[in-house]
């Protein structure tokens, strides 16, 4: 028998009863004991936001880094930034979850329109220019396949369209995490490389051998193994998802296993990618000139063979892709957050219209740049790496204080123990993407004095 | 509504309904050590942007 909606003590949306349903589930997941299950139900913004950062530029750093130093030290440092990545994205776990607020609306709130301002726009604008970067990652991986850039770029607009048409949280999240376990591609193209097992584990021991050669180059690819684990769109996103998603306090543990989860996937694909490309300084094959994926198949098929080749390229476009998906939402959430309008994956187009206007015009203009003839993408490229890194350390800063603020974070706040860790990586990042940001400009100078 | 949906919408926490109807945290009242560090990183932030313009204008020439 239906029930008068006037009879609820609120009027509720879409959103409400689309959460109510989800949490609902959850609560029933809980009260029957089974906690695999409650761990699928929760599990997604971290393992769509560690996913989604093994993006075309992490890819590309992670292929040249294997193709021009090999299996050794790389290896371990990988899964160590990773670990950084774990502690800086399960600050924003509990800072959403004890907030019920995204990343941009927290900062407009406590530190007001300017720290709020520059947050939407170093978010905005490095994102936009970050979708540049992914939808030429995209173009060129299709391009291996013999598919023209107009039909590759438009489809993965038509994807990210798609995904978002579901106008369902649960929905968008899945479909883009199926979408994201492509990224596991890397692993059986790593195979197919025949990698020295005891190498690897040798390796990971070790931190050997260590890298000879240019110290400029060892110091720019560790840089951007840096810069390719932890961005100011990972923090906006997954506390935005968190909300979004309905996490609440007792939800905290699955939501650091969802995290844990998917650093430890990430890392194990970017591991692949390197051993994938390790063939390449096995045989002294210079890299230098290489500017996308799909030079990285062409060149790794006589040694993984066609079908670890056609691997490569597929995982690029899946990379390019599950982060356009992920960081097109970011800027919709942002932009919502800050008009403080509705923004959530479960509303009608007709109720956040703004919302979702964000997220597909960021994704079109980007689309639209890459296939532009003769469009500066090296110009972007290299900018998005300079804006992501220099301005991490703002962000991280500011994180750091959220997650700290005793007025908003109550008893979820940081321990001295996170704080520790928490700030030992802050400094970390802050000086890395300083230096790498410093290097990149002044390379340029360099370039034309 | 259907009674179900009634039920798991009543079960629904309050914090959770809605995305843009939360009151506003009042700004935060920062202490000298913050001010300081607040002062330092608009600094360093001018700084970067300034770094960003130049490098991207730098590439675009070249």
């Amino acid at each position: 028998v239906p029930v008068d909606p006037s009879e609820l003590p609120w009027s509720p949306t879409r959103e409400d009863r689309l959460r109510a349903r989800d949490r609902a589930r959850v609560h029933r997941a809980r009260s029957a004991r089974k906690p695999v299950w409650l761990l699928l139900l929760l599990a997604g913004p971290g393992v769509l936001v560690m996913l989604g950062e093994n993006d075309g530029p992490s890819m590309l750093s992670y292929a040249t880094t294997g193709a021009t130093y090999g299996i050794g030290f790389f290896i371990p440092f990988i899964v160590l930034t990773f670990w950084m990545a774990y502690i800086v994205q399960e600050m924003t776990v509990r800072v959403g979850i004890a907030t019920r607020r995204g990343h941009a609306e927290l900062i407009f709130e406590r530190f007001g329109k300017l720290w709020g301002g520059f947050a939407l726009v170093d978010l905005l604008g490095g994102n936009l220019l970050t979708l540049v970067t992914e939808f030429v990652a995209i173009r060129a991986g299709c391009a291996y396949f013999g598919i023209p850039p107009p039909v590759a770029v438009g489809a993965a607009v038509l994807l990210v369209m798609s995904a978002l048409a579901t106008r369902r949280y649960m929905t968008w999240e899945r479909s883009v995490m199926a979408l994201a376990l492509a990224n596991l591609l890397f692993i059986p193209a790593a195979l197919y490389a025949r990698p020295d097992v005891a190498a690897i584990g040798h390796a990971l021991a070790s931190w050997s051998p260590f890298p000879g050669g240019s110290r400029t180059e060892l110091l720019t690819l560790v840089l951007a193994n840096v810069g390719a684990t932890v961005t100011p769109w990972m923090i906006f996103f997954q506390q935005s998802a968190v909300v979004d998603k309905g996490l609440t306090k007792a939800d905290l543990l699955q939501g650091r296993i969802d995290t844990a989860l998917g650093a430890t996937l990430a890392a194990i694909v970017a591991v692949a990618a390197v051993v994938a490309a390790a063939p390449l300084f096995a045989h002294h094959v210079d890299v230098s000139s290489f500017s996308d994926g799909a030079d990285f198949a062409t060149a790794l098929r006589p040694y993984l063979g066609s079908h670890g080749a056609a691997l490569i390229a597929l995982g690029m476009i899946e990379a390019g892709l599950v982060a356009a998906m992920t960081i097109s939402t970011s800027s919709a959430y942002a932009v919502g957050e800050v008009l403080r309008v509705e923004h959530s994956l479960n509303l009608d187009f007709s109720q956040a219209g703004r919302f979702y206007f964000a997220a597909l015009g960021s994704t079109v203009v980007a689309a639209a740049v890459v296939l532009i003839p003769h469009a500066p993408l090296l110009a972007i490229t290299l900018t998005v790496n300079v804006v992501a890194t220099l301005l991490m350390a703002p962000a991280l800063v500011l994180l750091l204080l959220l997650a700290n603020d005793r007025t908003v974070m109550g008893s979820l706040r940081n321990t001295v123990r996170q704080n520790l860790f928490g700030g030992i990586v802050a400094i970390t990042i802050a000086v890395i993407g300083a230096v790498y940001g410093l290097s990149l400009a002044l390379a340029q100078y360099g370039a034309r004095p | 509504v259907s009674p179900l949906e009634r039920e798991h919408l009543l079960g629904l926490e309050p914090e959770l309904r809605g995305s843009a109807r939360r009151e506003a945290y009042p700004p935060r009242r920062l202490s000298r050590p913050l001010v300081l560090l607040m002062g330092a990183l608009r600094i360093y932030v001018v700084c970067c942007m300034v770094l960003v313009l130049v490098t991207f204008v730098k590439v675009l020439h070249h």
